[in-house]
């Protein structure tokens, strides 16, 4: 409606089911507004709630309590027509592609179109431009079986954007690809929220899919979120140990044991953070300090534009230039970590 | 022989007949009331769209009972039903009725077998898309298990011409009738052999038919 309203807004929202041990809470009074035009990822263990929390989202699982704003309207409370209304509004995919086998591609997309009460017509013109979006226009009169893991998720792309949806809801939509059609479907993903000026919202467990496409990330543990953020934010400082734990797993942040052995002197290791200024400080206290310095590990990834990574190092020499080595560039770098 | 070939031709025609008019009426009910028995069964599960209880667990019920009540015995049961139905308890039209009853319940529970092998993700998908109910059903759920229902099918036909025989032999006519009577009262055994023949020939048909419009329609 206005466009001060976030796209998406869940507030305090609660999920149980019962089970023969009591019940599940799966979600747990999780609060999040996800904005117009942004690709939100939500990462987290298996178990974690991140399915049963998107599905609230189209009500496909509706909330023990709490409210769904979409576009600024409580839609918690909506059923029958208004909630199908609702739905066409909403595309979603998800792992398993779940297109209906005994239907060609064409007739799968068509289905969505068809629910929407479009004509014939109009029908036939949509699909093929849908099918052109994703790449598939040769695939019309084939049945999904025959299709590959990474083209099925096309077509269920396809199906979800056919009734032009303000929002794309994607569960796992990459975890049962391979990684060039993991890559190229988070490409179309992206493509499609940017020339579409779609919202997406992706749930994934791997850092790696939130790196490539996302803006924002929220990361779900125990039914909770435990931190939200801009994804370099996210990357660079991770508040919370499980993220931290995610986020040192993606980066391969973790220096193999074998080399540190036999290490003398001290070793750092040196956070990156958008701007490179640790170089020159550990070439300054090289010469200051007189002490020899050995680069162990060293890694840069990029998020989005900026530079992401760690340097390990190893100072030796004179032991108590070492230490004055070490004073040093902890007090002119942002972030070191004295290992040894 | 003491039985002339035109004879035994027009014996077996007639038989064959009522056997036809006898399974005919039955199938299409199965076909009729099975599939939305067995539809009705499905939905009203718990998590699918017109989840009822009470629905579920009755229809269940009744579906069970019949299936679990010996045909013969179900055949005496009935009687007063086919007499208020048909007027008659003899013949093929009588035989009908609770060979519908038997074989409307035999195909529920086969209708509701094959709704449960749809992928309850294809059926989430549709949902999601904001399919009604009757879109989900038509478009989905049908479509999805239509393999599965005409092997159903093709299993409910063939069962139902082993059960006409045994209706046949309360009066209802027909090849199961025509092969007691000259086979067993009047130790004819060719008779006896050539109608067991024929109904393996009709039998071996059905299942063909039935296994190639399954394939058909597989597109997995
Ligand atoms: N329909 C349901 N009935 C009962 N329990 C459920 C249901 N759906 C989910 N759960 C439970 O809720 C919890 C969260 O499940 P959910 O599928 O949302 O996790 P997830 O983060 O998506 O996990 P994954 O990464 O494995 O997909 C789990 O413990 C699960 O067993
Ligand atoms: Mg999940």
């Amino acid at each position: 409606m206005s466009e001060l309203n976030s796209m998406i807004e869940l507030n305090d929202i609660h999920v149980c089911f019962p089970s023969a041990k009591g019940v599940i809470e799966a979600v747990n009074g999780v609060s999040l507004k996800i904005e117009r035009e942004e690709v939100f990822g939500i990462v987290g263990a298996s178990g974690g709630g991140k399915s049963t929390l998107v599905r609230t989202i189209n009500l496909l699982e509706r909330p023990t309590s709490g409210t769904v704003r979409i576009d600024g309207v409580d839609v918690t409370a909506f059923r029958g027509a208004e909630l199908r209304g609702l739905r066409l509004r909403t595309g979603m995919i998800f792992q398993q592609f779940n297109l209906i086998q005994t239907k060609s591609i064409f007739a799968n997309v068509a289905f969505a179109l068809k629910v929407a009460g479009t004509n014939k017509a109009d029908i036939d013109q949509r699909v093929s431009e849908l099918l052109s979006l994703v790449g598939l226009s040769d695939k019309a009169d084939a049945y999904p079986a025959m299709l590959s893991g990474g083209q099925k998720q096309r077509v269920g792309i396809a199906r979800a954007l056919a009734n032009s949806p303000q929002v794309l809801l994607c569960d796992e939509p990459t975890s049962a690809l391979d990684p060039e059609s993991t890559a190229a479907i988070l490409e179309l993903l992206k493509d499609i929220n940017r020339k579409l000026g779609i919202t997406v919202v992706i749930i994934t467990h791997e850092m790696a899919v939130v790196k490539t496409i996302c803006d924002r990330v929220a990361v779900m543990k125990a039914g909770e979120i435990v931190e939200t953020g801009s994804v370099y934010e996210v990357f660079a400082q991770p508040r919370n140990e499980y993220t931290r734990q995610l986020v040192a797993r993606t980066l391969n942040l973790e220096l193999p044991p074998r080399l540190l052995e036999g290490q003398q002197g001290r070793i750092l290791k040196l956070h990156y953070r958008g701007e490179r200024a640790e170089e020159p400080v550990i070439s300054a206290a090289v010469q200051q300090f007189n002490v020899q310095i050995n680069i162990l590990h060293g890694r840069i990834e990029y998020i989005g534009e900026h530079p992401l990574g760690v340097l390990i190092v190893a100072l030796d020499g004179h032991a108590e230039r070492v230490e004055e080595a070490v004073a040093y560039i902890s007090s002119h770098t942002a972030d070191v970590e004295v290992i040894q | 022989m003491s039985y002339a070939l035109q004879e035994l031709l027009q014996d077996l025609l007639k038989a064959f007949g009522e056997t036809f008019s006898m399974v005919g009426i039955s199938i299409t009910l199965a076909l009729v009331a099975g599939i939305p028995l067995g539809l009705l069964l499905y939905v009203s599960d718990r998590g699918l769209f017109m989840e009822n209880r009470f629905i579920n667990v009755v229809g269940g019920l009744a579906i069970n009972v019949i299936r679990s009540v010996p045909f013969v015995i179900l055949l005496v049961l009935v009687l007063p039903l086919t007499q208020w139905l048909v007027g008659s308890t003899i013949g093929p039209g009588a035989a009908a009725v609770p060979l519908s009853i038997a074989s409307i319940a035999f195909y529920a529970r086969l209708v509701h077998a094959s709704l449960c092998e749809v992928d309850r993700g294809v059926i989430e998908a549709a949902t999601a898309t904001g399919a009604t109910p009757l879109q989900i059903i038509c478009h989905v759920l049908l479509l999805e298990s239509l393999p599965g229902l005409l092997r159903g099918f093709t299993v409910t036909a063939v069962s139902l011409i082993g059960y006409s025989a045994m209706a046949g032999i309360v009066g209802g006519g027909g090849v199961g009738d025509l092969a007691i009577r000259f086979g067993y009262y009047r130790y004819e055994t060719k008779i006896m052999i050539a109608t067991v023949v024929l109904l393996i020939i009709l039998v071996q048909l059905i299942q063909s038919i039935g296994d190639v419009l399954a394939r058909r329609a597989n597109k997995s």
